[in-house]
């Protein structure tokens, strides 16, 4: 063991790009740990991304409002309740063994995503005034628009 | 009360030894290979500086090792002459091997140029830091490391082997507006052709590409706008950009220090990292490094342009789960880290007293960023 508790090695050979190697490995796993490295406001990364996308509920250490970033206020399991690992380990088997409640912690693959959560992920830019359409050159664009007072039409941005 | 093992750190830690070996000097911008100098704004921009003026840059490189056993400290240190009066230092901590458990866990490792405390400290475990201090007089620059156990310091220091010196004047500053660009100029790997745009387009420089793949920026797509843009990596005649895009900045003051910004000119801030202490983001809650920046965009809900990591593509959501054959998964990096509510580490060891947990190693965090 290592320092990072080491015991199953990695494969050293997928390519940076190839990043959806995570999600199979993920989507075994009834629960995948997302222990973000700083707890700051908003501060949410791909740790709790992917075990969303690969089925495997994130068990989240980070910041307190992660649920502002999440399809559906069970989709996570939050360590901050509960009181300790000894807790949360119960809570885990428990709901490994109990199928109906394990199930209900992945119910929001079955609905739509509620709308708040959806303006977050399309277009990867949290700001409904772009509406959906909005891309990375929307971004620049708006930006250009906003600072340098350039001469756009609405229609570039929408 | 420092134990016999936190005194055995400094043991082999004197000048000499700091000042030896010096494992390479470089009169161009080039990080010798055996040291990994991460490439951020500061080494681009000191990159085209050299390339433009043609002005060689000191760049002398320290390795300095405490001792290798139970904790290896080494502190990689490339000097350089900057401008007339002042100079900049950029010193990168590498620490492998683990002191907690001799040093307890209460063992920082600090930074002191000139005998200004560089932070509040790294923990002792593995970490790798760059920190980069610009404004430093002219002259040999006094550096330290030092090892705190609670109050009690132990230092070791060493004085560089050459002064910072004079190298380059500052730039002189012209705004043409010409077009075609008159210098020469990078596009971005995906742009359209230069020929595709005018001087009404905007002209954008992105520095520090590395940080901006989450972008997932497609110049080709702003083809079918109305006012293209013309996106660019590297630009000779830097003041020509309507927009520069800056990426994670490690040092204080911010770029303006080392380049005017044209009246005309904006920049924006671009970087996704925590803003928690010892982060590469942590810029991002420093008001005056702030002030440099006309938009900031981070994963703040709250900036000019909050950015996040979710997927691209939101139906990936959708991904139906598959059948479960174990129990818990956990891949991380930095794991001797506390989180600002947990060490990680010390919760995960519990709780695998209690249920199974498969931890995934060797995983770098670079290759999860790339993920999207």
């Amino acid at each position: 063991m290592g320092s990072c508790l080491q015991n199953r090695e990695f494969p050293p050979n997928i390519p940076p790009e190839n990043g959806s190697a995570l999600i199979p490995i993920y989507s075994q796993y009834y629960f995948t740990l997302a222990f973000e490295d700083s707890n700051t406001h908003d501060y949410v990364d791909e740790k709790l991304f992917i075990p969303l996308i690969a089925g495997s509920v994130p068990v989240f250490s980070g910041t307190k409002n992660v649920r502002d970033f999440t399809p559906s206020e069970n989709s996570i399991v939050d360590i901050r309740d509960f009181e300790s690992p000894k807790a949360l380990a119960h809570y885990l088997e428990g709901a490994i063994q109990d199928r109906h409640q394990y199930e209900e912690h992945l119910g929001w693959k079955r609905a739509p995503l509620p709308p708040r959560f959806l303006s977050l992920v399309k277009g990867r830019l949290y700001l409904g005034r772009f509406g959906d359409a909005c891309s990375e050159c929307c971004f620049i664009l708006w930006a250009l628009l906003n600072v340098l007072s350039l001469t756009l039409t609405s229609a570039t941005l929408f | 009360m420092i134990s016999s093992s936190f005194r055995d750190i400094f043991r082999s830690f004197s000048l000499s030894d700091a000042l030896l070996p010096v494992v390479g000097v470089a009169t161009e911008f080039k990080a010798s290979n055996d040291i990994m100098v991460p490439e951020t704004p500061h080494t681009w921009f000191e990159k085209q500086k050299l390339e433009r003026d043609g002005i060689g840059i000191i760049r002398e490189h320290y390795r300095l090792s405490l001792i290798s056993n139970p904790l290896r400290i080494e502190l990689v240190d490339p000097v350089h002459g900057r401008n007339t009066t002042r100079g900049s230092i950029a010193v990168t901590f590498r620490i492998s091997g683990s002191g907690s458990d001799s040093l307890g866990s209460e063992c920082r490792v600090r930074l002191v140029v000139n005998g200004q405390r560089i932070g509040a400290g790294m923990p002792c475990e593995p970490l790798e830091q760059s920190n980069k201090l610009q404004g430093i007089p002219l002259g040999p620059v006094k550096v330290q490391v030092q090892l705190y156990n609670g109050d009690s310091p132990f230092s070791g220091e060493f004085t560089t082997a050459r002064s910072l010196s004079t190298r380059l004047q500052p730039q002189e500053r012209v705004e043409s507006g010409a077009w075609p660009l008159r210098c020469s100029v990078t596009p971005h790997a995906d742009s359209p052709q230069p020929s595709q745009f005018n001087r009404k387009s905007p002209l954008v420089l992105i520095i520090w590409k590395q940080s901006i793949p989450w972008w997932h920026f497609k110049p080709q797509m702003c083809l079918d706008c109305t006012n293209p843009i013309y996106v660019v990596e590297d630009l000779e005649c830097i003041e020509e950009a309507d927009l520069i895009v800056w990426g994670c900045w490690n040092g204080v003051p911010g770029p303006s220090a080392a380049m005017p910004k044209p009246q005309h000119q904006k920049w924006i801030y671009f970087c996704l990292e925590s803003t928690m202490e010892g982060h590469l983001g942590q810029l991002l809650g420093h008001e005056s490094f702030l002030e440099d920046f006309d938009l900031i965009s981070s994963f703040q809900l709250n900036s000019s342009f909050p950015r996040l990591y979710t997927p691209p593509d939101p139906n990936l959501l959708f991904t139906p789960p598959r059948e479960k054959k174990r129990k818990v998964a956990w891949v991380a990096s930095h794991c001797g880290r506390h989180n600002g509510n947990i060490l990680r580490d010390a919760y995960v060891s519990e709780l695998m007293k209690y249920i199974e947990v498969n931890p995934i190693s060797l995983f770098h965090k670079l290759m999860l960023l790339m993920i999207f």
